[in-house]
């Protein structure tokens, strides 16, 4: 079943003469991958508007952050089109795809801080491999993030010291210091308790409002999802089974959609 | 095809992809990109960090070599050119070989492990998201500091084997100390120095490519990162035994020793 699917808007990615909400910044276009025998995405077209949350929702190895490292380049489709920004990362070579992976964010699923580092210089990271010199400057801004975090007390620490929520909020505040277009979200709460979940969520709403960056975020929490989308869509098989509203998602009387959205394996016991 | 030939194979398609690798490397140090911070740090590790492993595999080699070859040319009635004999083994090949292969345990291991739980965390990911290209912040650093690295420590331990086939020898055994020098002089030269480095840099070029193609190329959690390691020092210390007969034989007719 395919309901609401997004209309293709032929050549719309990237062209300039497109305003407003209907400029897309990432766009799908009709992207298989396979890795070893599986097939991941078969066929995989959406898109998301400039500005706007759209929360890509689906079982576990459905394919949904296979769907995020594409977006950067992380992984190449077999075929289709990846479009950031009007850039087809797809058809770039690794070495091209800086300017592009400069304008995103991206917040990995265990963080993905750097051992290495303290918190302020994981957050730091971004800025000085950009060239920013002046350590002073650095600082404030390390400061700003790890505040919009809640974690400014905790600069000094290392990525070992931090609990798993703690950890998910420094990966967040390295993902927005450099003021990116766009954050790619790879399952913001999974392994939070339900207050640092909130927590999160609550960060995600803030960072769109203060930002307005668009965002692109892959979860299974329906609760974050709900409360963090503008659009929601739903990976099944390999290709988007449902787009639309969250409300339009929760008035929704697909069995899949459902049972989806309840939490509801369809076993007895 | 039999096992022997899909090994082979493996072999080949390892052996590529650490040629690539090194490729990848050797463009980003011709266009500079090299990030000094870095390289210091990694100076720091292998060369400063590699000391006690150094000296004591040095210094221990060149006494117990001493003790061996004594009992030997003594028998003979030369066991007073034992001192040469013995620096000439450690410029030439004990120096080198012993070293790289402590270095491949020491330094080898922690770089594919590092890199491979880089790997497996994301972290390496993390830095291509950030437009940050792995071979440049982690291959090249490494490379150029073991470049200059392994051959100061490699001299480094050639002066301790020597130093300890002293104790040992002129302490110890009692060999006069101008015999023992005289032949010490006789026997090596600068350019035998000089021998021992040029294998320990080609030594320390393989030790950093293996473990780093290693790290890069690690999947599946902390089995692979185990994995990783493992193959990295056997690979590393097997092609520093290959082309050790290689680089000799390479040398020898270029330094005039043959």
């Amino acid at each position: 079943m395919r309901q609401n699917e997004p209309e293709p808007e032929p050549g719309a990615v990237g062209r300039p003469g497109l305003e407003g909400r209907l400029k897309s910044f990432i766009e799908f276009d009709r992207v298989y991958k396979k890795i070893g025998e599986q097939e991941i995405l078969r066929g995989v077209s959406l898109k998301v508007h400039e500005g706007d949350t759209l929360v890509v929702i689906g079982y576990s190895g459905a394919g949904k952050s296979v769907m995020l490292r594409h977006v950067l380049g992380l992984m190449k489709p077999d075929s289709g089109r990846v479009v950031v920004d009007g850039v087809d990362v797809a058809a770039l070579p690794e070495k091209a795809l800086a300017p592009t992976r400069r304008k995103i964010g991206m917040l990995f699923q265990n963080g993905a801080l750097f051992d290495s580092m303290s918190v302020a210089r994981n957050v730091a990271f971004p800025l000085q491999e950009r060239g920013m010199l002046r350590s002073k400057e650095i600082d404030e801004k390390v400061e700003q993030s790890l505040e919009l975090v809640g974690l400014a007390e905790h600069m000094k620490k290392m990525p070992v010291e931090l609990s798993g929520g703690m950890r998910k909020r420094v990966a967040l505040a390295r993902a927005i210091i450099s003021e990116p277009r766009c954050i790619l979200y790879d399952e913001p709460t999974a392994g939070l308790d339900p207050v640092a979940a909130d927590s999160i969520d609550h960060l995600i709403r803030r960072l769109k409002r203060k930002l307005g960056v668009t965002s692109l975020v892959v979860t299974h929490d329906m609760k974050s999802a709900r409360f963090i989308a503008d659009q929601i869509a739903m990976l099944r098989d390999g290709q988007i089974y449902f787009y639309g509203t969250p409300q339009a998602l929760l008035a929704s009387d697909d069995p899949v959609l459902k049972n989806f959205v309840d939490g509801k394996s369809g076993e007895t016991s | 095809m039999s096992s022997f030939g899909r090994t082979f194979i493996a072999l080949l398609e390892l052996l590529g992809q650490v040629a690539a690798l090194f490729g990848e490397a050797l463009m980003d140090i011709a266009r500079g990109r090299i990030r000094i911070r870095q390289t210091c740090r990694q100076i720091l590790s292998i060369g400063a960090g590699s000391q006690s492993v150094v000296v004591v595999t040095g210094a221990f080699t060149g006494a117990v070599f001493t003790a061996q070859v004594y009992g030997i040319f003594k028998d003979l009635q030369v066991e007073n050119a034992s001192g040469g004999l013995v620096s000439l083994a450690m410029c030439r090949e004990l120096g080198p070989v012993l070293v790289a292969l402590m270095i491949t345990g020491r330094v080898g291991a922690a770089i594919a492990a590092e890199i491979g739980t880089m790997k497996v965390t994301e972290q390496i990911d993390a830095l291509r998201a950030m437009a940050v290209e792995p071979v440049e912040y982690l291959v090249v650093p490494r490379l150029v500091a073991m470049m200059i690295s392994i051959p100061l420590l490699i001299a480094e331990s050639i002066a301790f084997g020597i130093l300890a086939a002293y104790l040992v020898g002129v302490v110890h055994y009692g060999i006069p100390e101008a015999a023992f020098m005289t032949h010490v002089n006789n026997y090596t030269d600068p350019a035998d120095i000089y021998f021992g480095m040029i294998k320990g840099f080609f030594f320390g070029l393989i030790i950093v490519m293996v473990a780093c193609q290693r790290g890069l190329t690690t999947e599946n959690g902390a089995v692979g990162v185990g994995r990783s390691t493992t193959s990295a020092v056997v690979i590393a210390s097997l092609m520093i035994l290959i082309s050790n007969f290689f680089l000799t034989m390479l040398l020898t007719p270029l330094f005039g020793f043959d």
